[in-house]
């Protein structure tokens, strides 16, 4: 291993100070001359058609400046590809909470009175929650129109509620099937989760003196909200300023426009700035969760435990709306073939409306449903079989030169490895007490490529100032911006500030996603450091009037050499006479030939009177490459299992009647740290990886494969499988008393 | 929220006059950890807000042998949970004021309130009934006690008129050979709402051999907590070793009229009614026997 003096240490947060003292400035917390508040009026019916808005008793008001209807907005669409999303409902309401008048006051209170002052008038329209129903043939059109929608994919041939459809795969799965000893066929599902993020959606917007819109986000894509904003309103995308801020937790759930469309149209109106918070009822009702799905996988396999054949189909309930995930559908998906050896199969994914809260992106978007699905469905089979479940996947996983279930070819392949560590460290095989049970599963993932830009500023201080256009959402990216630039210069961590950009200042970013932040932040903090270093080199050669290919930057000091001839780099800065600087823009969209793959354990005991499960004990074993920052990656992989466990144990926006029901954290159960067991920690170490310190990610590889492991653990503990998350002690009760019958 | 008329008295006298005043209009404040998130919801519209908190017979905490216990109705739980005394004599009311909210939660919230609140799930309810304790109301009127199992009228409602309050909640001393258990179902593992709750109280015959009375109570299964005098009877005269537990829970099953709800379904909680029943029977006789 290369020994670095930065890059690897237990650096402290280069934002933490700022957060934890209260004075880092997030959206909700700006204020600017003039600024109103904006609310919404949200439907309560799931489906309804709109017969009358009556702004009259709003618009009048003392201290409201703008009350808008659909026909304000009239024929404005938006979304972060496909744009089918109103900002305010017209002759529709298409969810229960979707957008149907707003305000903008003077303050909240204002603002919250005008709403309760505007009238609708309703006709309530039958509604459809079920994805399953929405696909019939003789279901009514959520969009009719959804071929005519900038961003769809491929047109569809027939108009229907299934907007999107995605297939992987390879060889024949006829074939497959009939070389197989058995063939099993279940189906999963998975509910409808928030991301639980502590800030909820907000946002400024505010045009100024020249006609520019200047907003504030919290949304950690702001070249691409730039982009979506332009395309919606009509504007050329100079006109709109994205201003950096720091955003509450992220998880996924950030990336959407949601209301900044609308803000804006309040601005326009009021002519006054104009600032948004969702309140958390709202998020839980109207922002953009994690799609629920229904899975089934048939599989078919030989009576030695290969696999011969793969069939899965994902139906996604995208909500009322698909524009809130930047590819339409949900690429995690195809995880529910996973990283084995099967030489015939077929993947297929489709999104449908419904009239439900729009889906978004959480936490590795696809992969937590899919692998839930998959990895389950792969330890029943082992368990029908006879074969430790442990034993029948290191019988199929992927090994160096195979081939995934749908195609990808990785090299330096760690998956066994990777599983092998986690077996041991739950000291998987040890014997188990009456009722309690160990079950697995895996996770592979690579980090998502992009875009960025940093630039490297010497300051006359001997300190040195980063600029990037990354919106840090929480997971650490200006941290390791900082490492990195102060390891290529010689300096401590502390000697490095991050300023972040504005979207003025370059020409794209990527945004923060996929767990790329590390991948493409990393190689341009690199080159842009690689720069500076160079004109520092450049400026102390032209000073003292050394050769400068022969110079060495060490200890804060720029040597002539090996010799013990050096000028201080500080003094340098100050005497060059121009800033010493170096930029960089890094374009890196290849998709990667290398993956991390995660190998999960779960113990359980399960109380067979009442159902419940309690978890004792949960393994983690993940394939890195280079740690940047150890606390910041052991962190990952904590807030990721905990995520997981809620997802398997108890998260569950429950709908009824079209509408959530449990719209408060007391309602909707997140684990608190009474729900968290001991944690074991394992890093296989893999010399591949990308950019200039063989990096990969571990943002999302955390979350995906808890619920399938917990459940494979409970069969194990008691013999009966849930197929449906959250698995609630009554889920397993009623799989128990099923299976006396 | 709503704006409203917020008052602070000093003294008892103060309190019932300022709440006598608010009418149906007024609501007495102890921690505020219900009414303060129900006003800011809208769920609870309140025009006269009494604070309490300032009234010492709202915050005595006293124990003997001849009075047994009287807590004020504004002590918070962890006051409760941290005295020596009730500790030893009261693990049953422990039970449950050491499980309701979170630590921050029990700082302020007080038992008093938990009973005023009158929710189905109140897990301190559950306590003061099956110890037998009785609520110290005063009012314009004078003063007078009711029956904590028969405080609670409906979902939100209590037995208080217009002008009373509930001063303190006094709770017998218990019999020789007697021991208390109150235990809950919730999906997770602390800061949550039972899904179904038992508290159960037992009074052991001097060899420790059989029941001379029991006391039965139950959270989330009916609009108000649910005293079960069948069960407790089910059990008096019977020997601890006989199958009269199991019986005891059917009882508890036969008088449980639970809903459907994000919770859980009736059905389910039916069934954990029975073994909650069991469970907490168990526990309460174990306590007894190690008097």
């Amino acid at each position: 291993m290369i020994s670095y003096n930065v890059i690897g240490q237990p650096i402290v947060r280069s934002d933490g100070f700022e957060k934890v003292t209260g004075r880092a400035q997030y959206t909700g917390d700006l204020k600017l001359p003039g600024m109103l508040w904006g609310k919404v009026l949200r439907s309560p019916f799931a489906h309804a058609r709109i017969i009358r808005v009556d702004t009259s008793r709003a618009v009048g008001l003392p201290g409201v400046h703008a009350v808008l209807t659909g026909d304000d907005t009239r024929g404005v669409r938006y979304g972060r590809r496909l744009f089918d999303v109103p900002p305010l409902a017209e002759e529709r309401v298409l969810f229960a909470g979707e957008r149907v008048a707003a305000v903008a006051a003077e303050s909240m209170e204002i603002a919250q009175n005008a709403i309760d002052l505007i009238e609708v008038e309703y006709d309530p329209l039958p509604a459809i929650a079920d994805p399953l129903e929405s696909m019939k043939g003789d279901a009514f059109l959520l969009h009719p129109d959804v071929n005519d929608y900038v961003g769809l994919p491929k047109k569809l041939e027939k108009v229907s509620n299934v907007f999107v459809t995605n297939t992987w795969g390879k060889g024949e799965l006829d074939t497959g099937f009939a070389q197989a000893d058995h063939i099993l066929e279940r189906t999963y599902t998975t509910p409808l989760v928030h991301q639980a993020y502590l800030e909820p959606h907000s946002c400024v917007v505010f045009i100024d003196e020249d006609q520019r819109i200047q907003i504030w986000a919290a949304n950690k894509a702001p070249f691409a909200l730039r982009q979506q904003l332009a395309a919606a309103i009509g504007v050329d995308e100079d006109r709109i300023r994205l201003n950096p801020t720091y955003i509450g937790g992220d998880f996924g759930g950030k990336g959407s426009p949601m209301d900044v469309p609308l803000v804006y149209f309040l601005a326009l109106h009021s002519k006054r700035p104009v600032r948004m918070v969702m309140d958390y009822v709202e998020e839980f009702t109207a922002a953009n969760p994690r799609h629920p799905s229904v899975t089934t996988v048939r599989s078919g396999v030989l009576n030695d435990g290969t696999l011969t054949a793969w069939e899965a189909r994902i139906i996604f309930n995208s909500g009322a709306y698909g524009g809130f995930k930047p590819g339409v559908n949900l690429g995690g998906a195809r995880d529910v073939a996973g990283p084995y050896k099967i030489p015939h199969t077929f993947v297929e994914a489709i999104q449908v409306y419904t009239n439900s809260v729009p889906g978004g992106h959480m936490r590795g978007p696809g992969e937590p449903q899919g692998i839930f699905a998959g990895e389950s469905h792969l330890d029943e089979i082992a368990r029908i079989l006879g074969i430790d479940p442990l034993e029948f996947r290191l019988k199929n996983l992927v090994g160096e030169g195979d081939v995934t279930a749908t195609g990808s070819l990785y090299r330096d392949v760690k998956a066994k490895e990777t599983l092998e560590a986690a077996s041991m460290a739950a000291r998987y095989g040890s014997p188990l007490a009456m009722n309690v049970g160990r079950g697995m599963a895996m996770g592979a993932r690579a980090p998502g490529g992009g875009e960025t830009h940093v630039g490297v500023i010497f300051q006359k201080d001997g300190t040195v100032v980063a600029r990037t256009p990354i919106l840090d959402q929480g997971t650490g990216t200006y941290t390791t911006v900082n490492q990195v630039v102060a390891e290529e210069l010689g300096l401590s961590s502390d000697k490095v500030q991050i300023i972040p950009w504005n979207t003025d200042a370059v020409s794209f970013d990527t945004g923060i996603g996929g767990s790329r932040g590390t991948r493409v932040a990393s190689q341009a903090a690199y080159a842009a450091a690689q720069n500076a270093k160079q004109e520092l080199l450049r400026a102390a050669s032209e000073i003292r009037g050394w050769d400068p290919s022969n110079l060495v930057l060490k200890d804060n000091k720029v040597y002539k050499g090996n010799t013990e001839d050096y000028i201080d780099f500080d003094f340098v800065v100050q005497n060059c006479g121009f800033d010493i600087q170096g930029t960089s823009g890094i374009e890196d969209r290849e998709q990667l030939t290398v993956t991390a793959f995660c190998a999960q354990i779960a113990e359980v005991a399960v109380d067979v009177e009442t159902g419940q499960i309690k978890l004792l004990r949960f393994t983690s074993a993940h394939d890195v490459g280079q740690v940047l920052n150890p606390i910041g990656h052991q962190g990952q992989i904590n807030g990721g299992v905990v995520q997981g466990i809620g997802y398997a144990l108890m998260e569950e926006l429950e709908v009824e009647d079209g509408r959530v029901s449990n719209v408060t954290f007391g309602d909707y159960k997140i684990p608190t740290m009474a729900d968290i067991p001991e944690l074991r920690t394992v890093l296989v170490q893999s010399k591949n990886g990308v950019g200039p310190y063989n990096i990969k990610g571990i943002g999302e590889n955390t979350n995906t494969a808890v619920a399938a492991a917990i459940a494979n653990a409970v069969e194990d503990a008691i013999g009966v499988r849930v197929y449906s998350l959250p698995i609630t002690a009554e889920k397993v009760l009623a799989a128990l008393r099923e299976s006396n019958v | 929220m709503k704006p409203f008329e917020y008052v602070k008295p000093n003294t008892l006298a103060e309190a019932i006059s300022a709440l006598d005043a608010g009418g149906e209009d007024a609501r007495a404040l102890s921690g505020g950890t219900d009414l303060i998130v129900q006003m800011r919801a809208g769920r609870n519209v309140v025009g006269n807000v009494i604070d309490v908190k300032g009234v010492t017979e709202t915050n005595v905490i006293s124990h003997s042998k001849k009075d047994g216990l009287t807590i004020g109705s504004s002590v918070p739980c962890y006051r409760i949970y941290n005295d020596e005394g009730i500790k030893k004599t009261y693990a049953g009311l422990v039970d449950s004021v050491s499980i309701i909210g979170g630590t921050g939660i029990q700082g302020r919230a007080s038992l008093g309130g938990n009973l005023c609140n009158a929710a189905p799930s109140g897990d301190g309810i559950q306590s003061l009934i099956i110890l037998g304790a009785v609520a110290n109301v005063e009012g314009p009127n004078g003063a007078r006690q009711i029956a904590t199992e028969d405080f609670c009228t409906a979902p939100g409602q209590n037995a208080l008129n217009p002008g009373e309050l509930l001063v303190s909640l006094s709770v017998p001393e218990p019999e020789s050979n007697a021991g208390a258990h109150y235990l809950r179902f919730i999906p997770r593992n602390e800061m949550d709402i039972a899904v179904v709750g038992v508290g159960a109280s037992v009074v052991l015959d001097a060899e420790k051999k059989s029941i001379v009375s029991a006391r039965i109570s139950l959270a989330s299964v009916a609009p108000t907590p649910l005293f079960v005098e069948a069960a407790g009877d089910a059990l008096k005269g019977t020997e601890i070793a006989s199958d009269s537990v199991e019986k005891a829970a059917i009882f508890a099953q036969e008088a449980a009229r639970p809903i459907d709800d994000m919770r859980g379904t009736a059905d389910y909680r039916l069934h954990l009614v029975g073994v909650l029943t069991k469970r907490a029977l168990k526990v309460a006789i174990e306590r007894a026997e190690n008097q």
